[in-house]
């Protein structure tokens, strides 16, 4: 039930934000999700593109972050933070288009019965900094090109190596951002690097569900999460141990399962993690009752239950 | 001087004689028993025919396998389109066959099981033994089985919640798909899998209906031993069939006893000696977390798609994460899941079962009682085995506890 109400929602996000502004929709340009501003005739643009843009984002001089015009920096910000915070990691997998593209490779393995590439807990906890490494870059790149001299061609260095600009483009009939761009050294190698990447990531996200969302910027916004109202919680008390959730999770997070050494609290814990997309994939597979719930403030707003649980997998 | 193999088939028809009579006398009483009804009939037939298993695998349409734990996939063995035979026995007098090299506390249901298959023709039945208690690991080699059937041991990690032991428990799943692959001489596609995984799916949530019934106490204690008792040793549809008349003719008789958690070693058709007393003693068992019992059918299996892989992780992960053996090293979170059913149905006591030479459950009896008693809630061991005698000092036992529980109601 709560699968299938997300599905819709994803495709009714991803009518609206890849053609909404041909509509006359323009949600902004502070999107917490990957609505791609390459799209012709999108709803609004990622948030990121404006992160890394002059006057709006870090390609902006020193002098102008101790200065009132900084205003312009933080107000998208703001924005980002107001569309962000209601609805926190619903963004990533009940909205987010590049998301549902994501599932629908996935789609296409789970029907040609091909299984899934394994992840080690290891190794996802070695990929987390990564993250953190694309921030820095998305910050320190468009900083020295305002003021160290770098080449604008440097410019956008997020947007110019995202998987999703050449991809998402493809659902409006646009291949133009599959190319080489021969203009300079930084260009081809800018292209020629997006160009890998991407085949890289449709590898990757067909052997392994939400492959792209392990690198995610956008999931950094966790870092806000106390602000949300969103709360993802677990009853340590009552969870048995099964393991259904890591097994379910798209992101394989064990965080919910093992709760991070955190099973000498009692009542319940805070198991919202970065990774964490919000699917409630975990919940819907836990089979005790109110082991993991979902709240928006205090609300319930799915709350595991065994005879859900039971109901959905015997009528699969 | 009489040869030994005729003074062996002496012992033989003697104990298949007394194994009878106790059936019998079993039977009866359960029969007499005010719950029982006409649609427990199936569990009780097949139940009885488990004993001897000559005429067992005559009437069955499949081959059989047996196993004594409850790790093993009973949908593997669905989809390679064998039967599994449950190695537990609960007789006291198939222990007349039991070899007498045995070690003295050996664990009742180890010395019914060996007895039960020496009073048998059982060679060349093969054996799949996950590598749980000690007496489980050692009772092949005890009762000689090596030389005499085709034995695959599944070597069960001891941790649950360890990465490495998953991976390794997901490579032991598969090489138990490859044994049964040869023994059947057929491969199991994924799609044959997958059936028996949703087959088994609606049997857990057939299973799910009489656990909520039994909670309200419309189903008893016994009736519930018998129906999962007989499980593993049925078709699986034919058992949900039996099932699902048995929830048809149900009847709430409105009577109401204090409700207590049943936990500890197996208990075992037809040695029903602790539901009975308990019941004789004014209370309803009206849950339990007994490998033969609540535990036969944990969960329902929660697989990211349908390709073998992940089928076979998914088995592997319920069959391994999803167990609350005592034979584990981490397993605190089953002291949760107790918890939370007695807080969630209100239950206030718990009766803990412990079958003499369970060493196991006899080691985690006491980590139980102190966490427990933190949460108030009442604890009762028993420590008992196959026999009668014991019973009128464990009635008395009981009747006390239930006191000291109706004053706590009070």
């Amino acid at each position: 039930m709560v699968e299938r109400i997300r599905l819709f929602s994803q495709h009714v996000f991803f009518i609206v934000f890849m053609y909404g502004g041909r509509f006359g929709i323009h949600l902004g340009s502070a999107l917490p999700c990957f609505s791609c501003p390459f799209v012709q005739g999108c709803a609004g643009h990622c948030y990121l593109m404006a992160l890394q843009r002059t006057h709006v984002g870090f390609q902006t001089a020193f002098e102008v972050f101790f200065s009132s015009a900084f205003v312009h920096v933080l107000w998208p910000f703001a924005l980002f933070l107001i569309l962000f915070l209601p609805l926190s990691k619903l963004w990533c997998a009940w909205l987010c288009p590049f998301c549902l593209f994501q599932d629908w490779i996935t789609l296409i393995r789970k029907r040609l019965h091909i299984r899934e590439f394994s992840m080690s807990r290891q190794v996802r906890n070695r990929l987390k900094p990564v993250k953190y490494i694309l921030l820095a870059l998305l910050i320190l790149i468009p900083l020295a090109i305002a003021n160290l001299g770098l080449h604008p061609d440097w410019g956008l260095p997020f947007c110019q190596i995202c998987p999703a600009r050449p991809i998402l483009p493809l659902f409006t009939g646009n291949v133009s951002n599959f190319h080489i761009d021969m203009t300079n050294s930084v260009t081809i190698g800018f292209t020629a690097t997006a160009m890998i990447l991407t085949g890289v990531f449709l590898a990757g996200i067909f052997f392994k569900e939400r492959f792209f969302c392990v690198f995610c910027l956008l999931a950094l916004m966790h870092l806000f999460k106390k602000l949300s109202p969103f709360r993802f919680e677990k009853n340590v008390h009552a969870c048995t141990g099964c393991g259904n959730c890591e097994q379910m999770c798209p992101v394989d997070i064990a965080d919910v399962h093992l709760e991070k050494g955190k099973n000498h609290m009692p009542g319940a814990v805070d198991v919202l993690t970065q990774d964490c997309l919000g699917c409630m994939n975990c919940v819907e597979s836990c089979p005790v009752d109110n082991a993991l719930v979902f709240k928006w403030f205090d609300f319930k707003i799915f709350s595991s239950s065994r005879q859900y649980m039971t109901r959905k997998w015997s009528s699969k | 001087m009489t040869p030994v193999s005729s003074r062996l088939d002496r012992l033989k028809t003697r104990t298949k004689n007394l194994v009878q009579t106790e059936l019998e006398t079993q039977t009866s009483l359960i029969r007499n028993h005010p719950d029982y009804s006409d649609s427990l009939d199936p569990f009780i037939k097949i139940l009885q025919q488990t004993f001897f298993i000559e005429q067992f695998i005559e009437q069955s349409s499949k081959d059989i396998v047996f196993t004594p734990c409850i790790q093993a996939p009973l949908e593997l063995f669905h989809a390679a389109g064998l039967q599994p035979f449950k190695l537990a026995c609960g007789s006291f007098a198939v222990q007349n066959m039991a070899p007498l090299h045995l070690p003295a506390l050996t664990c009742p249901m180890i010395r019914s099981i060996s007895g039960l298959l020496e009073m048998n023709q059982t060679e060349g039945i093969p054996l799949v033994i996950p590598t749980t208690c000690d007496w489980v690991v050692k009772f092949s080699e005890l009762a000689g089985l090596y030389e005499k059937t085709d034995i695959h041991f599944m070597e069960l990690p001891h941790l649950r919640e360890e990465e490495r032991s998953a991976k390794r428990w997901h490579n032991e799943i598969q090489l138990f798909k490859t044994w049964l692959e040869k023994r059947t001489g057929q491969k199991i596609y994924s799609k044959n899998l997958l059936r028996s995984v949703k087959l088994y799916s609606r049997a857990f949530e057939l299973h799910d209906r009489l656990i909520r019934l039994r909670r309200k106490q419309i189903v008893s204690g016994l009736q519930y031993a018998l129906i999962m008792n007989a499980m593993p040793y049925q078709d699986i549809e034919i058992w949900m069939a039996a099932v699902e008349t048995f929830v048809i003719g149900l009847q709430d008789t409105g009577i109401r006893k204090i409700p207590v958690f049943l936990s500890g070693s197996p208990i075992v058709f037809p040695n029903y000696k602790m539901l009975s007393l308990i019941e004789n003693a004014g209370m309803a068992v009206t849950a339990d977390d007994i490998c033969t019992m609540e535990r036969t059918l944990q969960g329902t299996v929660a697989y990211e798609d349908a390709s073998e892989f992940a089928l076979l992780k998914a088995l592997a992960q319920r069959y391994h994460t999803a167990c609350s053996c005592p034979t584990f090293a981490d397993n605190h979170r089953r002291i949760n899941a107790m918890v939370h059913t007695l807080k969630q149905y209100e239950i206030k006591g718990v009766i803990f079962h412990v079958l003499k030479g369970c060493h196991p459950y006899d080691m985690e009896a006491s980590i139980l009682e102190m966490r427990l008693k933190d949460q108030g809630i009442r604890f009762l061991k028993i420590e008992t085995d196959y026999v009668k005698e014991d019973e009128q000092n464990i009635v008395t036992r009981l009747e006390a506890f239930n006191r000291t529980l109706r004053s706590i109601e009070q």
